[in-house]
């Protein structure tokens, strides 16, 4: 992780590089906005870089900035000079750099008959550095019903992909299970030129690959023990259902803080109706992928 | 002594007019070869969109091939794509065939191609392409109308020079 989150701030600035050196286990974020002043959340915690490369809680006039023209050519170093193959993801709004960090992306959009087809002139850019945290979801293996499907709620940036990480690595080496994952986004696993960014120990990926298609594809041919999957939405009920009635069970995320926010959230009550999850699991957002609780079925319906 | 001299002074300028007459050939078999370089590209953007560095085939053209390698090691050294085409157009031996132009036309489609997205890249291919036949068809025409003046020129100069020296 430390090396290609370095990668990315060299492209940035050498003393962006010199403040983060020595606190790169902290770090969450990295935000770039053209003409204004860089912010770095470390423990989610907003920090600025001043020219001597020491971070600072609060914002003066000579604090280091990127301006506009360098934010596009950052894009382009980001997207390896081959923006042609990303542009896809910018257009949804992210791209993923090498080592499975997440860079949302934001610009203006590029429309072809009302759907956004690419993005130019970017004007921010948040790189989400992405963590291995070995041994956070042994609490959900202790307390939940693994074999009957688990939820994980969390607010963004709570360590959702992390906790379903080592569940992938728990599930396939220490249980010896056969477990396929659904890496839409190239975050849990993040192949790249056939190098996995991740520990996620013999599991198999399906990189890139629509939520739908990819449980289709690994149920009819790689007869899975457990499907993995990131940040469902309700378009993917279907393909949780499909996965269910398989009798695979489903290890899922979804954006959601709390279980009464998880009530009121249409996405996962029609998610918990399929019948998939027999638990819920809550991440309290305060440190990476830190469990508050653990819900079962009948609780959730209360 | 002097007879070999007059023989060196001939075939001298003779060569020259060789090496003129090849520099026109080698700028039509150069354009040709980046125009199929192009072609392979769009062929492989048509397969999957790999990466800008691995656009070049281990297949390219022997006389387009140290220009791609140039590229590619100057990129995986840390180099943007803009850098990388500047380094390999400027310090490659052959690519000094071609007109100032023509090789600011090429390096401008290569850089575009890493900053743009698949439609524009697609269009960009075709247009380089047409455009690159125009300018085939410009170094074929200039080759077919000088290369026999010129050596017809070098070897009369050449017999001219031994027979006043004679």
């Amino acid at each position: 992780m430390c090396e290609s989150i370095l990668r990315i701030t060299e492209l940035v600035s050498p003393v962006l590089t010199a403040a983060l050196s020595s606190c790169l286990d902290m770090l969450c974020e990295i935000r770039l906005r053209a003409d204004k002043p860089i912010v770095v959340y470390l423990l989610n915690s907003p920090y600025y870089v001043n020219p001597d490369g020491v971070l600072e809680t609060i914002c003066s006039e000579n604090m280091l900035s990127v301006s506009f023209r360098q934010l596009q050519t950052l894009f382009a170093a980001l997207c390896e000079y081959s923006v042609y193959k990303h542009i896809e993801n910018a257009a949804n709004g992210f791209i993923t750099f090498s080592g499975g960090h997440r860079i949302g992306v934001c610009g203006s959009a590029v429309t072809d008959g009302g759907k956004v087809v690419s993005v130019c002139d970017i004007t921010s850019l948040n790189i989400r550095a992405a963590k291995q945290i070995t041994g956070c979801a042994d609490v959900v293996f202790q307390n939940a019903d693994i074999a009957r499907g688990v939820l994980i709620c969390g607010a963004p940036s709570s360590g959702k992909t992390t906790i379903l990480r080592d569940m992938a690595r728990t599930l396939s080496l220490d249980k010896i299970k056969k477990v396929a994952v659904v890496d839409e986004r190239l975050e849990i696993a993040s192949y790249c030129g056939g190098k996995c960014g991740f520990d996620v120990g013999l599991s198999d990926v399906y990189s890139g690959y629509p939520k739908s298609v990819a449980v289709m594809l690994a149920v009819r041919t790689m007869s899975p023990d457990f499907m993995i999957c990131d940040e469902l939405t309700g378009d993917d009920c279907k393909a949780v259902s499909m996965c269910f009635n398989c009798g695979v069970p489903m290890i899922a995320a979804v954006h959601c803080d709390s279980l009464l926010a998880a009530k009121r959230n249409r996405t996962v009550s029609e998610l918990m109706s399929t019948g998939a999850f027999s638990s819920v699991v809550f991440l309290d957002g305060s440190i990476p992928a830190n469990i508050s609780s653990v819900v079962d079925y009948e609780r959730y319906f209360e | 002594m002097k007879h070999m001299g007059l023989i060196l002074l001939f075939s001298a300028v003779v060569m020259i007019g060789t090496a003129y007459v090849t520099r026109l050939h080698e700028r039509v078999r150069l354009l040709k070869a980046f125009k199929l370089q192009m072609q392979s590209i769009k062929r492989r953007f048509s397969v999957s969109r790999p990466p800008f560095t691995e656009l070049f085939s281990d297949d390219d053209d022997p006389l387009t091939k140290p220009f791609s390698q140039l590229i590619c090691e100057c990129m995986k050294n840390g180099a943007s794509a803009k850098d990388a085409v500047t380094a390999a157009f400027s310090s490659s031996c052959v690519l000094g065939f071609l007109k100032k132009d023509e090789r600011e036309f090429l390096a401008g489609i290569y850089v575009s191609l890493s900053l743009c997205d698949i439609v524009s890249a697609l269009g960009t291919l075709d247009n380089a392409c047409e455009e690159l036949d125009s300018y085939i068809e410009a170094a074929a025409q200039c080759e077919r109308k000088n290369a026999k003046p010129v050596m017809s020129a070098a070897v009369y100069i050449g017999l001219a020079a031994v027979i006043l020296l004679w």
